[in-house]
């Protein structure tokens, strides 16, 4: 019951991010020429739906999407008036959390397959090839970057009550930390630069000149993500568990 | 009083919008050193220190979060009154809902003057803390197109706001509309041959108002683009006030 309830709050930001993506994807892979023609250097295929897709149009998509999904939640219902009634089902705010945190996540997870599903097939229609395991390699990098970006505005959203004070909160300290990576002496560890991570960016694991992704995957950085992540929604339940409403 | 109501409502994202950008501002700034090398390693063009401000905060960066903090100005009005359950006291005050939209969308207008006055005068202020400089000049320019730019950006979120009841709906679909949007004025070939890209226009670059190359104000005059962005983003205003006004709320 509280799965569908979760989902009937969600499903809209899902299924508009899911066509988002995809459309973006499609536009990209057929107007790849004029784009490519328009390019201040000569690009191949691969190098424009890397730049296009996996740099900026579609992370900035999938970025915002992660994003405004991890807002909502109890504090929101809270100023709406209706946390009373979600409180009165008979389930742990507990469970209630873990159930939103989940479907949330779970529509991450179809945004960041979408370019795995639409590039590969898109690629076929205008006699071009982009990999499915390069799509897939880049979608598992986005599945797990994303949950950090999800995870981190859904405990926002269960630290501040304002409507989109998660969101406004969210993005200017993930720029800042994106800055912090940049002049710190974090600058020796790429692997905690979320934001090189998810395109492979400056990453010993991507080809910067082939633009694919080449060696082994970072996986005790992805795995660290997600237990980061896990952390987060753990944060957000213990929050709310003791708050009074 | 009215005035003082929307304030109160967006005044929480106005002051989060107004300390990022002032937090990039002080960043890009003070760590100059630090930034100036990457900078001019992905823009082969950037040479000095006007150049590097300009791709960082007035034309890009800061640029970009002003247009995001534009995007969340513009939610809000009658249909989160409607969600929060104080839709009956706002539309029990004493005023049209024309009124209502307008006021709210005179007060982004100015919210959105007030985030573009930011940058110039921290950036101005601070460079001699890093042995640089900028004229206050070259900043001023800016604010302008800051602000015709960001309002446009604004108004696009506004409409979806008065179009969309989901909570979250209006900023997602406002968002992916815009992005859209940017992308296809930047690579769909009837659209590109056109000064339609906001985002080019906020930061100078449409027109020739800015060198491509030395990104310094070349003196030509860009009514045409301040009056086709101001227009577009009334008619969006009008258009929302049209449509709250005949709602079923």
């Amino acid at each position: 019951m509280y799965w569908y309830k979760s989902w009937c709050e969600t499903r809209t930001v899902i299924l508009l991010g899911i066509a988002a993506i995809a459309v973006a994807c499609i536009f990209i892979v057929f107007n790849q020429q004029t784009m490519r023609d328009n390019a201040s250097e000569p690009t191949t295929y691969v190098a424009l739906i890397w730049k296009a897709v996996y740099d900026t149009f579609g992370f900035d998509l999938f970025f915002i999407l992660s994003v405004v999904l991890g807002s909502g939640g109890l504090l929101q219902e809270k100023t709406h008036g209706t946390a009373g009634f979600t409180l009165a089902l008979p389930v742990s705010r507990r469970r209630i959390l873990f159930t939103r945190a989940i479907v949330g996540y779970c529509g991450v997870l179809a945004l960041a397959l979408t370019p795995a599903i639409v590039l590969p097939l898109g690629s076929r229609f205008i006699d071009q090839h982009y990999s499915a395991a390069q799509a897939l390699s880049f979608s598992l990098l986005w599945a797990c970057c994303g949950s950090i970006f999800y995870a981190y505005t859904f405990l926002l959203a269960h630290l501040t009550e304002g409507e989109y004070s998660a969101i406004l909160a969210a993005v200017p300290s993930l720029m800042a930390y994106r800055f912090l990576m940049a002049i710190l002496w974090l600058t020796h560890f790429p692997t905690l630069n979320i934001f090189g991570i998810v395109n492979g960016e400056d990453m010993p694991f991507f080809n910067e000149s082939t633009y694919l992704l080449v060696g082994p995957m970072p996986w005790l950085a992805l795995i660290v993500m997600l237990f980061i992540a896990s952390l987060f929604v753990f944060l957000a339940v213990r929050r709310m568990e003791p708050m009074d409403f | 009083m009215l005035w003082y109501k929307v304030w109160r409502e967006s005044s929480v994202r106005f002051l989060v919008s107004a300390t990022a950008i002032a937090g990039v501002c002080l960043i890009r700034v003070l760590f100059e050193h630090r930034f100036f090398p990457d900078v001019a390693h992905e823009r082969p063009g950037v040479h000095n220190y006007i150049q590097y401000l300009y791709w960082t905060i007035f034309g890009a960066g800061g640029r970009g979060l002003l247009q995001l903090s534009c995007l969340l100005l513009g939610l809000g009005g009658l249909q989160r009154d409607r969600k929060q359950n104080t839709l009956g006291f706002t539309l029990a005050l004493p005023v049209s809902r024309p009124r209502l939209v307008v006021t709210r969308a005179l007060v982004g207008l100015l919210q959105v003057f007030a985030l573009s006055l930011l940058p110039p005068f921290i950036v101005w202020a601070t460079s001699p803390l890093v042995h640089q400089s900028m004229p206050l000049s070259y900043g001023l320019n800016f604010i302008p197109f800051w602000t015709i730019g960001g309002f446009a950006t604004f108004s696009v979120t506004f409409l979806c706001s008065v179009l969309f009841t989901g909570e979250y709906t209006a900023l997602a679909v406002g968002t992916v509309f815009y992005l859209f949007y940017i992308v296809v004025c930047q690579s769909v070939t009837p659209f590109r041959l056109y000064p339609l890209h906001v985002a080019e226009f906020t930061g100078g670059r449409l027109g020739n108002v800015i060198d491509a190359h030395t990104l310094l104000w070349t003196g030509n005059g860009s009514f045409t683009l301040f009056a086709g962005f101001t227009l577009a983003a009334i008619t969006l205003i009008a258009a929302s006030a049209f449509i709250t006004a005949r709602q079923d709320l």
